[in-house]
């Protein structure tokens, strides 16, 4: 049996031993006697309280705390279930293009679960599969991890197991890569009461675009400054990311569409053309995965597509469209002529984010072991008990014993009258 | 009328048996004349006890000159010599209904009854007429006999009785014949304390002698030292809690109201007797009779 509120129990079982004390305080009316020199007796009243040696009105006593003790344990909210298991599991398994070796991170996760654990495959998706002996697991996927959705659906599956295991433990099956990280990932961590083992598995190569991007640019512009920092300055065509500065041409399409590579749009302002226009400058924020770049951007109308950029108020900065084997990206970020501002590391950043591969980001490398750490966190295994909620989690037997408990009340009130009635 | 619950024959023998050869006197020299018995008497009177001589007045009884002293000196005396008098005996008993404590054996009652009828059979065996009033309603008297089947009669009387409500001793005390020797068997429970004592004064006043003989119970002295709501059975709205708190006061209040009603009785020159049910009713009825012995002597030697 499991309590939804084992407190509500408690605090029935108190309210008897309450009830049971009471009955050692007789504050009734005492037996009546013939005295003939009752006069001589004080006038005082009638129901003083004593301390009687015995319980008194047993039959009462018994009523009034198998009532307490009932509508206690009603509240408590008892779930007659089938038999608990002393141990669930929910697995995270990183499929993303950031595990070097799938088939030992599978291999880690069969030797984990049993049948009746939820194994969690995750990518930039997450979706829970109850786990059954001799169950396959799909294989990784070209897509990067999101372990925030991972988590989110884990402890999801892990509130649904709860009721029928005394404890729960998640296990994280991945290499934590840096691409699956995000600001919100330890926030979510911070939900789950209790540990999560970490098991991680080699990370893949981290793929750098440096001597990858052909950047096509006029002379002076700011923009190959940047580039040539990053180091991954080359021939047009040559890389499998293609920076034109100026109108793309059907060859750079062409280019794209054969190669799988990338071509990036992304005019410089003394050129901007269509959609390129220029919609106001100042100092603003562009956002790139986990990329904030602040500075006086000129800011650009963007063309349509996923978002794969957005300024600070949300609105798309750069949008990709898949083209062939490859894709075209649109960056709508206008880079100041003047002043430092492409050579800053900040816009670094964001210039290698948004020269990644077409589709997902590149392996960034495994976060650091603090980092790790913080997921792990400390503590118990967690408690299924603890992860019940009354109210989410309805007890059968609840209607039953507040019923019974008030008929208990009926009873007692029928039974104090009787006696009390001469 | 329910049959209370009394002594068995053999019980009543026993204490019979155990009163033999006790005798109870008179407190006091007895003022009225009547038939001659074994006590002493206030009046002069013509028994062969010789006590002294006194000249002749005008009015005296020719019948008690000394005819041979009035022809040796010519002188008249009269012989004067003492009197010995029966003295008649009223027992006035209580029954109402806090003589019934305490139940279900109504051990008061049943003490008032032993003393009752131990007391009658020493008066009768003494030559004392005796005589009962018991209180209640309808109210019973028994007129002073001294024939032998009166103590049969008595007894009688008192085993068809059933203490009950709570009718005021005073009205029996009132119906009680005039004669020498009153006794009061009463737990003095009743409302009518003053008006009593007012009777047995004006009783005591008229030369009588007036003897009260306290009932008390020793559930009484010593309750249940439980919890209980004591109820009076003579005034049923009465109902007072008697526990820890309460236990001492009742006993302080009730021994200073025995004290209080002893000293006014014996102020009053009652004779005061306390008898506590459980005690042996033969040895209570050789005190009362020991005590009037004594009271006797002792008004001899003063006199």
């Amino acid at each position: 049996m499991t309590l939804l509120a084992p407190v509500w129990l408690i605090a029935g079982i108190a309210g008897a031993l309450g009830v049971l004390a009471l009955h050692f305080i007789a504050r009734q009316r005492p037996a009546p006697m013939t005295l003939p020199t009752a006069r001589f007796v004080p006038d005082m009243p009638e129901r003083a309280a004593s301390r009687a040696p015995r319980p008194t009105d047993v039959l009462l006593l018994l009523m009034r705390a198998f009532a307490v003790l009932l509508l206690g344990l009603a509240f408590a909210g008892p779930l007659l279930g089938p038999q608990r298991v002393p141990l669930a599991r929910v697995a995270m398994l990183d499929r993303s293009s950031a595990v070097a070796t799938p088939d030992s991170a599978r291999a880690a996760a069969l030797m984990l679960l049993r049948p009746g654990d939820v194994l969690v495959p995750f990518d930039t998706a997450a979706a829970a599969v109850h786990w059954v002996e001799g169950d396959s697991i799909t294989g990784p996927t070209a897509a990067p991890a999101d372990f925030g959705a991972a988590l989110l659906v884990a402890m999801h599956e892990a509130r649904a197991l709860s009721p029928g295991a005394d404890s729960i433990e998640l296990v994280l099956i991945s290499p934590i890569d840096a691409s699956s990280w995000s600001a919100a990932v330890l926030p979510i961590r911070h939900e789950w009461p209790g540990r999560i083992r970490v098991i991680r598995t080699p990370g893949a190569a981290v793929r750098s675009t440096g001597g990858a991007i052909a950047l096509r640019a006029e002379a002076g512009d700011p923009l190959a400054a940047t580039v040539a920092l990053l180091g991954d300055t080359g021939q047009a065509g040559g890389g499998p990311v293609r920076v034109v500065r100026d109108a793309p041409t059907a060859a750079d399409s062409l280019w794209a569409r054969d190669s799988g590579g990338a071509l990036v749009q992304w005019p410089r302002e003394a050129v901007a053309t269509g959609s390129s226009a220029l919609l106001s400058s100042g100092s603003g924020a562009v956002v790139a995965r986990d990329v904030v770049a602040v500075a006086p951007w000129q800011r650009r109308a963007v063309a349509q597509g996923r978002a794969i950029a957005w300024w600070a108020d949300g609105s798309p900065a750069a949008v990709e469209t898949p083209l062939g084997n490859g894709c075209v990206r649109s960056v709508a970020v206008g880079v100041p002529e003047a002043g430092d501002v492409a050579l800053a590391r900040s816009t670094q950043r964001l210039v290698r984010a948004l020269t990644a591969s077409c589709g997902a980001p590149a392996p960034a490398g495994p976060v650091s072991d603090s980092i790790v750490r913080q997921v792990a966190g400390t503590g118990p295994l967690v408690a299924g008990t603890r992860l019940l909620r009354a109210g989410t989690t309805e007890s059968a037997a609840t209607p039953w014993l507040l019923s019974a408990g008030l008929a208990l009340l009926l009873l007692e009130w029928l039974a104090r009258r009787r006696m009390v009635r001469p | 009328m329910r049959r209370s619950r009394e002594p068995g024959p053999f019980a009543l023998g026993a204490l019979l048996d155990a009163l033999r050869g006790v005798t109870w006197p008179a407190r006091r020299p007895v003022l009225r004349r009547g038939a001659s018995g074994t006590h002493a008497s206030r009046l002069t009177g013509a028994s062969p006890e010789f006590t002294a001589y006194r000249p002749y007045r005008q009015g005296d009884d020719p019948r008690r000159l000394d005819w041979k002293l009035l022809a040796r000196t010519d002188r008249a005396y009269l012989r004067i010599t003492s009197d010995r008098a029966t003295v008649g005996t009223m027992f006035v008993v209580d029954a109402s209904a806090s003589m019934a404590f305490p139940e279900p054996g109504m051990e008061k009652w049943r003490l008032a009854t032993q003393l009752m009828i131990g007391l009658a059979a020493v008066a009768l065996s003494a030559g004392d007429p005796v005589g009962m009033v018991i209180s209640g309603a309808p109210l019973r008297l028994s007129p002073p006999r001294t024939r032998r089947g009166a103590v049969a009669e008595l007894t009688r009387l008192l085993h068809e009785c059933e203490p009950a409500g709570s009718a005021p001793l005073v009205d029996a005390l009132g119906h009680a014949p005039a004669v020498p020797r009153v006794v009061l068997i009463s737990d003095f429970l009743g409302d009518d304390s003053a008006e009593l004592l007012r009777a047995a004064r004006s009783r005591l006043a008229s030369g009588d002698d007036v003897q009260a003989v306290h009932i008390v119970a020793r559930e009484e002295l010593d309750p249940p030292s439980r919890a209980l709501l004591a109820v009076d059975p003579e005034h049923r709205t009465v109902e007072r809690a008697l526990g820890d708190q309460t236990r001492a006061a009742y006993l302080a209040a009730f021994a200073e109201w025995r004290d209080q009603l002893a000293r006014d009785w014996r102020a009053a020159g009652a004779a005061v007797h306390t008898a506590v049910t459980g005690s042996d009713p033969a040895a209570l009825v050789r005190r009362i009779a020991h005590a009037a012995l004594e009271a006797g002597a002792e008004r001899g030697a003063r006199a």
